[in-house]
């Protein structure tokens, strides 16, 4: 089976501070792979079977191609960065648009689209959905279990309120719906493996997209301004011993809401 | 006579009578001077009312140090910051307050803004701003938030001293209070021992004494006492006397250009396997670690249970199930690491492990995720032994702090492991073995527990010292360990100590208990 694992980097959430308009600090703040697409990618290598090829894309600056050697050093075999000027600033259509160009271009045969849930920084959580509607193919959110079933794949998906099993076939967009808070580390033998496999990196031109559907100039999103919350919950505690009193207490708050 | 400097009165309960040993003290009152001038004022006033005084930094140290036995405290924790840059010779050196934290220093250097820094020499600051690299002050004592002041006071050293040695080997000059409220300010070279009489003045006074007739260990990690030696100088007298002959008002210390590094954790089959690793990375030139850390088959069960308890209370993946022991490491970024990482990877070939059973992560997170493993082993013994309060109300633990030369390690390591199953205790290994310098943590369920321990712990510091080692490698003297300088040295020794003592110190004012007892 060929994966294609889309990743993204994002500000090392635990660094990051907020400036007093209510927009990140990114200034300084040292970027790292994004958790959700981690744990994306480390249940494809856990559950790889031999003569599987997992392929890692990311689009972003030059510097980005930092996320792919860590996820080549976790043991991605080939890596992609889709790079370009042109493409800052892209919402997630157009983020959508590029990667699509990117799977029809580049892996017209990929068996299966991975991505995680979200990223920790945009947590609009909708480019593997837009990927899926523009690709034409069948999308699966909120993923816990994937196995390779005859021609295609199994998939467990969790909405909180359901769970359902369904087939998967050859071709579609999963994203894992999970993060593990411990993460993963590369071995040894992951780092120097990687560090004899290149990136190859793809432009706005090899893409065959134009200037005005990538970057701002293709993004319909329009950000008319940001502004801090402050959160006013006050906590307080109550001891009930009797459950009905307890249950109309909490009714009564939240009628009160 | 009205006081020059802000004192205050302290309650029973204060947390100036207490660091991170177990030791609770008493005081009257607190000193806070905001600078030298206040310092010495205070220190004059104490001197001529013979009131004792406990100088006290971050409070971190775990051999009550800073816990006074009456008097007042005297607290540094105004006198903090970094004032300037300097190079000489010997390269960059910073100027900082006693009350600095290491973390401190090192997040500024890393920082790279140094604006409102003085140039102790010309252009410094400039120079420093525009390396291509940071600098850093490389003595890594394990608590990153104590004072440099404290760490000058223990000659403090932790991981990193297997490279770099201890904080002796970084401090360029001084500035100390002496006890007669006078200051000496000094820089390497400028007061050296003729032989074992050293002389300088202070202030209006002129002081001459003969030094104390033993040479201090320096071959192994050890952190008992000031390093004495013929011809030493007079910096050295203040590193590592724990304050009872001066407080350090200001320091010099020298800093390394700093190239990032590569973070492992080698998993073996056993703890013997990994104390080979150890020694085989030790003396290999090629490979060249930082540091190197054990963590025993008892530390990993430990923290397997700690994981099986709350997954999410350590940031890293599971253990792997046959791994029986770890080293963790630090290697230099440098541009040959494949060659370096396939000499390792002939190392863990030879004693049961592999290039697949490692961690590797260059990046800050993947690299203080790897520290927390470690730091969790101390933390998980203090919690294990809190968590059996209720049932075991005694229970207690008990840390060794002993180094032995390199030769000796391995009769150390079985002397820990056969006296500790004789006498039927609990105990974990891990720490600092490249320095041939673990921390073996006793787990004590009663107080027969505890008297077998103590047996058992004199023995470990009367081997250690027999080994050619010593007895406290890097946590200090203090007021707990104060018969180790008469163990490692003899009762001559601490006489010699105390005789200076008596000519710096005539009233007996500064940190009385520490290092000499009283």
């Amino acid at each position: 089976m060929r994966y294609v694992v889309a990743v993204k980097q994002v500000p090392d959430s635990g660094l990051v501070e907020v400036n007093g308009d209510g927009s990140l600090r990114r200034a300084g703040v040292p970027a790292v792979l994004n958790p959700y697409c981690e744990y994306a990618l480390g249940r494809i290598l856990d559950s790889r079977l031999p003569g599987d090829e997992v392929t890692v894309v990311t689009m972003g600056p030059p510097q980005a191609s930092a996320v792919l050697r860590r996820c080549m050093e976790l043991g991605a075999d080939s890596a992609y960065l889709v790079s370009d000027p042109a493409l800052a600033g892209s919402d997630t259509w157009a983020t959508a648009r590029a990667l699509t160009a990117f799977v029809q271009r580049h892996i017209p045969d990929a068996d299966l689209l991975v991505f995680g849930r979200q990223t920790v920084d945009g947590d609009t959580g909708q480019v593997p959905y837009e990927v899926a509607q523009l690709l034409g193919v069948q999308q699966f959110a909120y993923v816990t279990d994937l196995e390779s079933s005859g021609d295609g794949f199994t998939a467990v998906q969790d909405y909180g309120d359901m769970r359902r099993r369904c087939t998967v076939p050859r071709g579609s967009v999963v994203a894992f719906s999970g993060v593990d808070p411990r993460g993963r580390f590369a071995s040894v033998s992951g780092r120097l493996a990687a560090a004899g496999r290149g990136i190859v990196t793809v432009d706005r031109v090899a893409l065959g997209l134009g200037l005005y559907s990538v970057g701002t100039k293709g993004s319909p999103t329009v950000i008319e301004a940001t502004r801090r919350v402050e959160s006013t919950r006050r906590n307080r505690k109550v001891v009930i011993r009797d459950p009905a009193t307890a249950a109309g207490l909490i009714l009564g708050e939240a009628g009160a809401r | 006579m009205s006081e020059m400097f802000n004192r205050q009165r302290i309650q029973g309960d204060s947390p100036y009578l207490r660091d991170e040993s177990s030791l609770t003290g008493r005081a009257g009152s607190v000193i806070l001077p905001y600078d030298e001038n206040e310092l010495r004022e205070a220190i004059r006033y104490a001197n001529s009312k013979g009131i004792r005084v406990t100088v006290r930094g971050m409070g971190t140290g775990v051999c009550g140090g800073a816990v006074p036995q009456g008097g007042d405290v005297l607290s540094m924790e105004h006198m903090s910051g970094v004032t300037g840059v300097g190079r000489d010779d010997e390269g960059y050196f910073l100027r900082v307050l006693p009350c600095t934290t290491i973390q401190e220093i090192n997040d500024l250097l890393m920082s790279r803004s140094f604006d409102g820094l003085e140039d102790v020499t010309e252009g410094a600051v400039s120079a420093l701003a525009s390396e291509p690299v940071p600098y850093l002050y490389p003595v890594d004592p394990t608590e990153m938030g104590g004072s440099i002041g404290g760490n000058i006071a223990t000659n403090a050293s932790g991981p990193r001293t297997l490279r770099y040695g201890p904080t002796r080997d970084w401090v360029r000059g001084l500035r100390v209070v002496l006890p007669d409220g006078n200051y000496i300010a000094m820089t390497r070279g400028e007061h050296v021992a003729d032989g074992r009489r050293i002389s300088f003045p202070a202030g209006r006074n002129y002081y001459s004494f003969e030094l104390p007739r033993y040479d201090s260990r320096t071959g192994v990690k050890n952190a008992t006492g000031p390093v004495i030696s013929e011809g030493m100088d007079l910096v050295d007298l203040f590193i590592g006397s724990e304050g009872v002959f001066g407080v350090v008002t200001e320091a010099d210390i020298r800093l390394v250009p700093w190239y990032g590094t590569v973070s492992c954790i080698l998993f073996l089959p056993s703890d013997a396997d990994a104390l080979a690793v150890i020694r085989e990375m030790r003396s290999d030139d090629l490979v060249d670690p930082e540091f190197l850390e054990y963590m025993d088959h008892g530390s990993l069960d430990l923290l397997r249970g700690v994981m099986e308890a709350d997954p999410a209370l350590l940031p890293v993946p599971t253990l792997p199930a046959d791994a029986g022991a770890a080293v963790f490491t630090d290697l230099a970024d440098t541009g040959d690491m494949d060659a370096r990482f396939r000499r390792l990877g002939e190392i863990l070939s030879r004693h049961g492990g592999s290039l697949d059973a490692t961690w590797c992560g260059h990046e800050a997170s993947d690299r203080a995720r790897m520290r927390s493993l470690r730091h969790a082993i101390p933390r998980s013994v203090f919690e294990y032994v809190a968590s059996l309060k209720s049932e075991m109300p005694r229970i207690h633990k008990m840390g060794t702090d002993m180094s032995v030369p390199d030769d000796a390690c391995d009769e150390m390591m079985s002397f820990y492991a056969s006296e500790l199953d004789a006498a039927g205790l609990e105990y974990v290994v891990f720490g600092h073995m490249g320095d041939n310098h673990p921390h073996v943590e006793i787990i004590l369920r009663s107080m027969e527990d505890f008297e077998r321990a103590s047996e058992v712990y004199a023995r470990f510091a009367a081997k250690a010292v027999e080994l050619g080692g010593s007895p406290s490698a890097e946590h200090g003297i203090g007021k707990i360990k104060t018969g180790y300088i008469g163990l490692m040295y003899g009762e001559d020794a601490v006489a010699d100590l105390r005789r200076i003592k008596s000519v710096l110190d005539p009233n007996g004012v500064l940190c009385p208990g520490n290092m000499i007892g009283e």
